[in-house]
């Protein structure tokens, strides 16, 4: 698509073009505002109408302070949009500081809902998982859950990661092992009514201990749950390598 | 994507890559603290602020102690690229059918070229490694590998086969530098022979396949001796290309088309 630009226009996005290439990073404001010699709120005008034509795309995070997005698109239509990493996860799954923004970063997702789209950061290996400290959870609280999902919901003590599983799907799950309603017409009672059995992602041999514990200290319900107490459903997870 | 930089944390991102260009290691966070002249939690605010813009990662690991590492062109102009994937990985970290277009997926990337970038598919669990089956790694072409990623790399210089392999510091130069922590990890991790770990090797790298584990040592070992493949120390330039990212799509979400074939 064509867009008709300004001078001003053209300078102005030539010159933050050359800016991020030169110091791989965004200008501030005012940068902008003394290399062309106006005042600020000019340059923010500037700016503004750059954004209008969708020449690039500003802002300011609250954690991250001003920002300047200039995409550019190689065999691909698709429109990165901006995540929020709102929480932290630790080596049990469990999500601490939930909601506090740390952070965002571009994800491109097949008919994202912004406003149901979140992200949490891993602080610690889940290695039952094979997840590593560092790795970007992504989450949707609108998509719904289903057997073989991964899922957030309040276990008593705080969020937690669990992995979701048909009612029937494997008798010999350990759930089904440390639940009192082992009956099998509650089962299948749970199982017609679509509950999950749930449990948590992170438990291994070196973790067990640790949620038997948390089980009886926060009362937690060992027992299947409905889709609608599950949060959020996980849908990716990005891991960044190289640094 | 590019956020504006303080000029104190310009000079801070300048300063890590300065030391890590020439010790091929990060700083402490006292290093760079002492380099400034400031107190710890100062030089920790700074790195703070440079981690949430996504310039750097910096953490204390269990076992790898306090490390800060480098985002490659964390502030450069944000990409939206369709990516190839050009071949598969077994649970060895050898790359097989590569390279033969296997489908492809958009990714957002900081300043790349997008004909230098690639993925591969890992067809089997590496646990040492947290991947596991269906998880796609991106690569590039361009990136030189630094101590602590993961690089493709040719086995033996007959041999048409490739491994990932993670790479350790094995580089030698200044005469304050201590890397007897990384080799011993290196000879511990992947059986390198002592006399390779030559002190007079400058600009080497230790590398080990990203399979290697007690179960796989005696394949790799044996693989390695039938292609006559040394395991010697390498310099940066033999890697292909370095591991940039991981996505894994999970399960149920896998069946919506985000990714070919």
């Amino acid at each position: 698509m064509a867009v008709e630009l300004t001078n001003r226009q053209k300078e102005t996005l030539e010159f933050i073009r050359e800016y991020i290439w030169r110091y791989e990073s965004a200008p501030r404001l005012e940068e902008i505002a003394d290399h062309f010699g106006v005042k600020t709120p000019t340059a923010h005008k500037a700016l503004a109408s750059l954004r209008e034509k969708g020449l690039l795309y500003f802002g300011r995070d609250r954690v991250t302070g001003f920002y300047i997005r200039l995409p550019e698109y190689h065999g691909t239509s698709q429109l990165p949009f901006d995540i929020n990493i709102v929480g932290k996860v630790n080596r049990y799954g469990e999500v601490h500081e939930f909601p506090k923004k740390t952070g965002h970063f571009p994800v491109i997702l097949p008919n994202p809902d912004p406003e149901a789209i979140f992200a949490l950061e891993l602080r610690q290996h889940i290695t039952a998982a094979s997840m590593q400290a560092g790795d970007l959870l992504i989450f949707s609280s609108t998509k719904k859950a289903v057997p073989g999902d991964l899922g957030i919901f309040w276990y008593g003590k705080s969020w937690l990661l669990v992995s979701l599983y048909l009612v029937d799907q494997d008798p010999e799950t350990p759930w089904y092992i440390m639940s009192k309603e082992s009956d099998p017409n509650a089962i299948r009672e749970y199982h017609e009514a679509g509950y999950l059995y749930w449990w948590p992602l992170a438990v291994n041999e070196e973790t067990e201990a640790y949620f038997v514990k948390a089980a009886n200290q926060y009362k937690v319900p060992w027992r299947p749950i409905a889709p609608e107490e599950i949060a959020a459903v996980a849908i990716q997870l990005e891991r960044p390598m190289t640094i | 994507m590019p956020h504006a930089l303080t000029e104190r944390e310009k000079e801070y991102l300048a300063f890590l890559r300065d030391y890590i260009r020439e010790n091929e290691n990060t700083p402490q966070l006292k290093d760079v603290a002492d380099h400034f002249g400031v107190k710890l939690p100062s030089a920790h605010k700074v790195l703070e602020a440079l981690q949430s813009k996504g310039y750097l990662i910096f953490r204390r690991g269990s076992q790898s102690g306090y490390f800060i590492r480098l985002a490659e062109r964390g502030g450069g102009i944000e990409k939206v690229i369709k990516v190839m994937t050009l071949g598969n990985i077994d649970e060895y970290g050898e790359v097989t059918e590569f390279p033969s277009q296997l489908g492809h997926f958009p990714v957002v990337l900081m300043g790349v070229d997008e004909n230098r970038v690639f993925a591969l598919r890992a067809i089997q669990d590496i646990p040492q490694e947290k991947i596991q089956a269906g998880d796609f790694l991106i690569c590039d072409f361009d990136k030189r590998p630094q101590p602590g990623d993961i690089a493709l790399l040719p086995f033996g210089k007959s041999s048409n086969r490739q491994f990932l392999c993670r790479i350790y510091s094995a580089t030698f130069g200044g005469s304050d530098f201590d890397l007897e922590l990384d080799n011993t990890f290196a000879v511990s991790t992947y059986p390198v022979p002592e006399s390779l770990l030559d002190p007079a090797n400058d600009q080497r790298l230790a590398w080990a396949p990203i399979g290697y584990s007690p179960a796989t040592e005696a394949y790799l070992i044996a693989e390695a001796e039938k292609e006559n493949a040394p395991l010697n120390p390498i310099p940066p330039e033999y890697a292909f290309a370095t591991v940039l990212r991981l996505y894994r799509h999970f399960f149920a979400f896998s069946e919506q088309p985000i990714q070919g074939p």
